[in-house]
């Protein structure tokens, strides 16, 4: 009898984790729904700043779920849930579907052709890793279209040892849509000679839509070690320079260096993702961050001069964002 | 110099001493001492629900190697360490339905327990209680790449647990087999785990993961970072003092930092203890 006793209560211990770890919540439409809602009302960071009412969003957008809506109909209306936020970095992915929002750049103009570069600019270019480089007249040009893309200190060494001679650097990141932040600060931190503030940051830390950690400065250190470029460098933006783009560009705003185009798309929050018991997954803005002076990235950078390309300039081949740029050289 | 020799030269006590060390030396040499190099290998079946990766439980069949030293002497001090290393993929249960819900899952365990034999619980005919002090260490991490920039999960801790075993024999037609059973539950912890929206600061370039995984490291009581360890082990001796073993260990753990994390597995392990 003891040892059934022993056996029983091993059993109890060791295959009953049931009682421990609550069970999954039931894969209906409603309750993935209301996931969904919960999850971006306890971390999305810009409710206030956007001036949301997230509680009536819910009101408009709910009474639309049942479950018997199919699984692309559910998606679709959780798509336009999403929409109402605003936000290029929220985003919903079903696995057959990706929802996106895409005003920040598409009610603007381009203010970029790259058949143009190609045919009037870059001549000869050379294709050094993810950066496109040439000089144009006496100044050095590079165009980097993807923070996604990684750069090595090969080939800033490259680069920066063919500019060596040139008046200055236009670096063009228009139409970036962002990527891995990490590979713009290597650029910059061969043009800068000692450590600055960039920006300001803060992450959200609890459910209520103020609720965020204290904000931190982020500074950015020289590299001392590698081939530097310490004249004058100007970047060139458009509305379509987005995320990664977008904190590149404010990172030069508070280095001091002029930023030439139109004001960047925005996506001023880091992204933070999360999972619904659908499989589906859900990316959105989970920090605000801030310039030095206050402004809210997730505006987008105004530059130091607003130029538009010019209809007129752009049919006789001429980029009026790179030649306003290039006079800032003479 | 002659002062110099007296002192130098070995006096009656000094010999003794001496004499008495050899001799104590000696007898350690030749009492009961076993330690054993295990090489297992075997399965665990891990079940988790982490809030900072998703609402459902993921969960699937690691391989599980594992190395460990163990020390017996004279019956009365026990102590182990053991390595397990895990890896695999682990899926939501609907996986079939909706396959992005998976993760790779890599796991490490390290884990130290010092028993001695204990006079407070009456030995059995076949076998005898310890009691001790252990420590344990896990890094259990889970990579997730369809939730973006929160991809990597994780949890390490390490904890001072108590421990109490109890080892016994019994005869199996001409073979003598050992059954150990061991229940570790720890006490202090340090550990670190992701924090409300496990994203580190990506767009600051003084700042990464092993950072972030720094600054949410704090001391947790049994109430905020709870784990429970069982394993039962069965012992077949073979040639030259080697043994066969079996063991099935049961693991549960819970960690309530902002977001709540609780984890389970059943571990079966089939093992070589070698002499050394």
């Amino acid at each position: 009898m003891k040892k059934i006793l022993v056996v029983l209560l091993l059993f109890v211990f060791t295959a009953c984790e049931d009682v421990f770890i609550e069970k999954d919540p039931p894969s209906g439409n409603v309750t993935n729904f209301d996931l969904l809602w919960k999850e971006l009302d306890r971390k999305y960071s810009f409710f206030e700043y956007k001036r949301i009412n997230w509680d009536s969003v819910y009101t408009v957008y709910r009474p639309q779920i049942h479950n018997n809506l199919s699984r692309e109909e559910l998606f679709e209306v959780m798509a336009q849930m999403l929409s109402t936020l605003r936000d290029g970095h929220v985003n919903l992915r079903s696995g057959d579907n990706i929802s996106k929002y895409e005003n920040w750049f598409l009610d603007y103009p381009a203010n970029v052709d790259r058949e143009l570069l190609i045919r009037h600019y870059w001549g000869d270019y050379h294709i050094t890793g993810p950066l496109i480089n040439t000089i144009i007249g006496e100044v050095g040009y590079i165009h980097y279209s993807s923070f996604r893309n990684p750069i090595s200190a090969d080939n800033l060494d490259y680069i920066f040892t063919r500019f060596k001679d040139t008046e200055g650097l236009i670096i063009d990141i228009r139409s970036n849509e962002g990527g891995n932040p990490k590979n713009s600060f290597k650029i910059l931190e061969r043009i800068i000679s000692e450590r600055k503030m960039l920006y300001k940051q803060a992450f959200k830390n609890g459910p209520g839509h103020q609720d965020f950690e204290p904000f931190h400065e982020v500074y950015l250190t020289p590299d001392l070690e590698n081939v530097r470029f310490e004249k004058k460098v100007v970047v060139l933006t458009n509305r379509r320079c987005y995320s990664a783009a977008n904190y590149f560009a404010a990172s030069c705003k508070a280095l001091g260096i002029t930023l030439i185009g139109d004001q960047t798309g925005g996506g001023g929050g880091v992204p933070a993702g999360s999972e619904l018991p659908n499989g589906f997954h859900v990316n959105y803005s989970a920090s605000v961050s801030l310039l030095p002076d206050g402004y809210n990235m997730e505006a987008g950078i105004v530059p130091d001069i607003a130029v538009n390309m010019a209809e007129a300039d752009r049919t006789k081949g001429i980029d009026s964002i790179i030649e306003r740029a290039l006079l800032e050289f003479k | 110099m002659k002062k110099i020799n007296r002192i130098l030269a070995p006096s009656p006590w000094f010999r003794f001493s001496l004499w008495v060390l050899l001799c104590l030396h000696a007898v350690q040499a030749r009492s009961q001492k076993t330690t054993h190099l295990e090489l297992g290998s075997g399965f665990t079946y891990h079940q988790i629900k982490d809030d900072a990766m998703s609402p459902v439980r993921y969960k699937g069949w690691l391989p599980t190697l594992s190395f460990g030293v163990l020390k017996e002497k004279q019956g009365k001090r026990l102590t182990e360490l053991r390595l397990p290393i895990q890896y695999a993929l682990i899926t939501s249960g609907d996986f079939k339905k909706y396959p992005t819900m998976k993760a790779n899952m890599f796991r490490l365990d390290i884990d130290y327990v010092y028993l001695r034999k204990t006079t407070l619980i009456k030995d059995t005919l076949k076998g005898a209680f310890f009691l001790g002090a252990s420590l344990h260490t896990f890094l259990d991490v889970r990579y997730l790449p369809q939730l973006d920039n929160s991809a990597i999960v994780y949890d390490n801790f390490t904890s001072l647990a108590i421990s109490a075993a109890y080892k016994g024999s019994f005869q199996l037609k001409r073979k003598r087999l050992t059954h150990y059973h061991r229940v570790s539950l720890p006490l202090l912890s340090y550990g670190t785990r992701p924090d409300y929206l496990n994203v580190y600061d990506v767009t600051n370039p003084e700042d990464d993961l092993f950072r972030y995984a720094q600054r949410n490291a704090r001391m947790c009581s049994f109430g905020s970072f709870g784990r429970i360890m069982l394993r039962n082990s069965l012992l077949y001796p073979i040639r030259g003092n080697n043994q066969l073993g079996i063991s099935y260990e049961w693991q549960y753990y819970t960690a309530s930092f902002t977001e709540q994390v609780k984890g389970a597995s059943h571990a079966l392990m089939f093992s070589l203890l070698v002499t050394i």
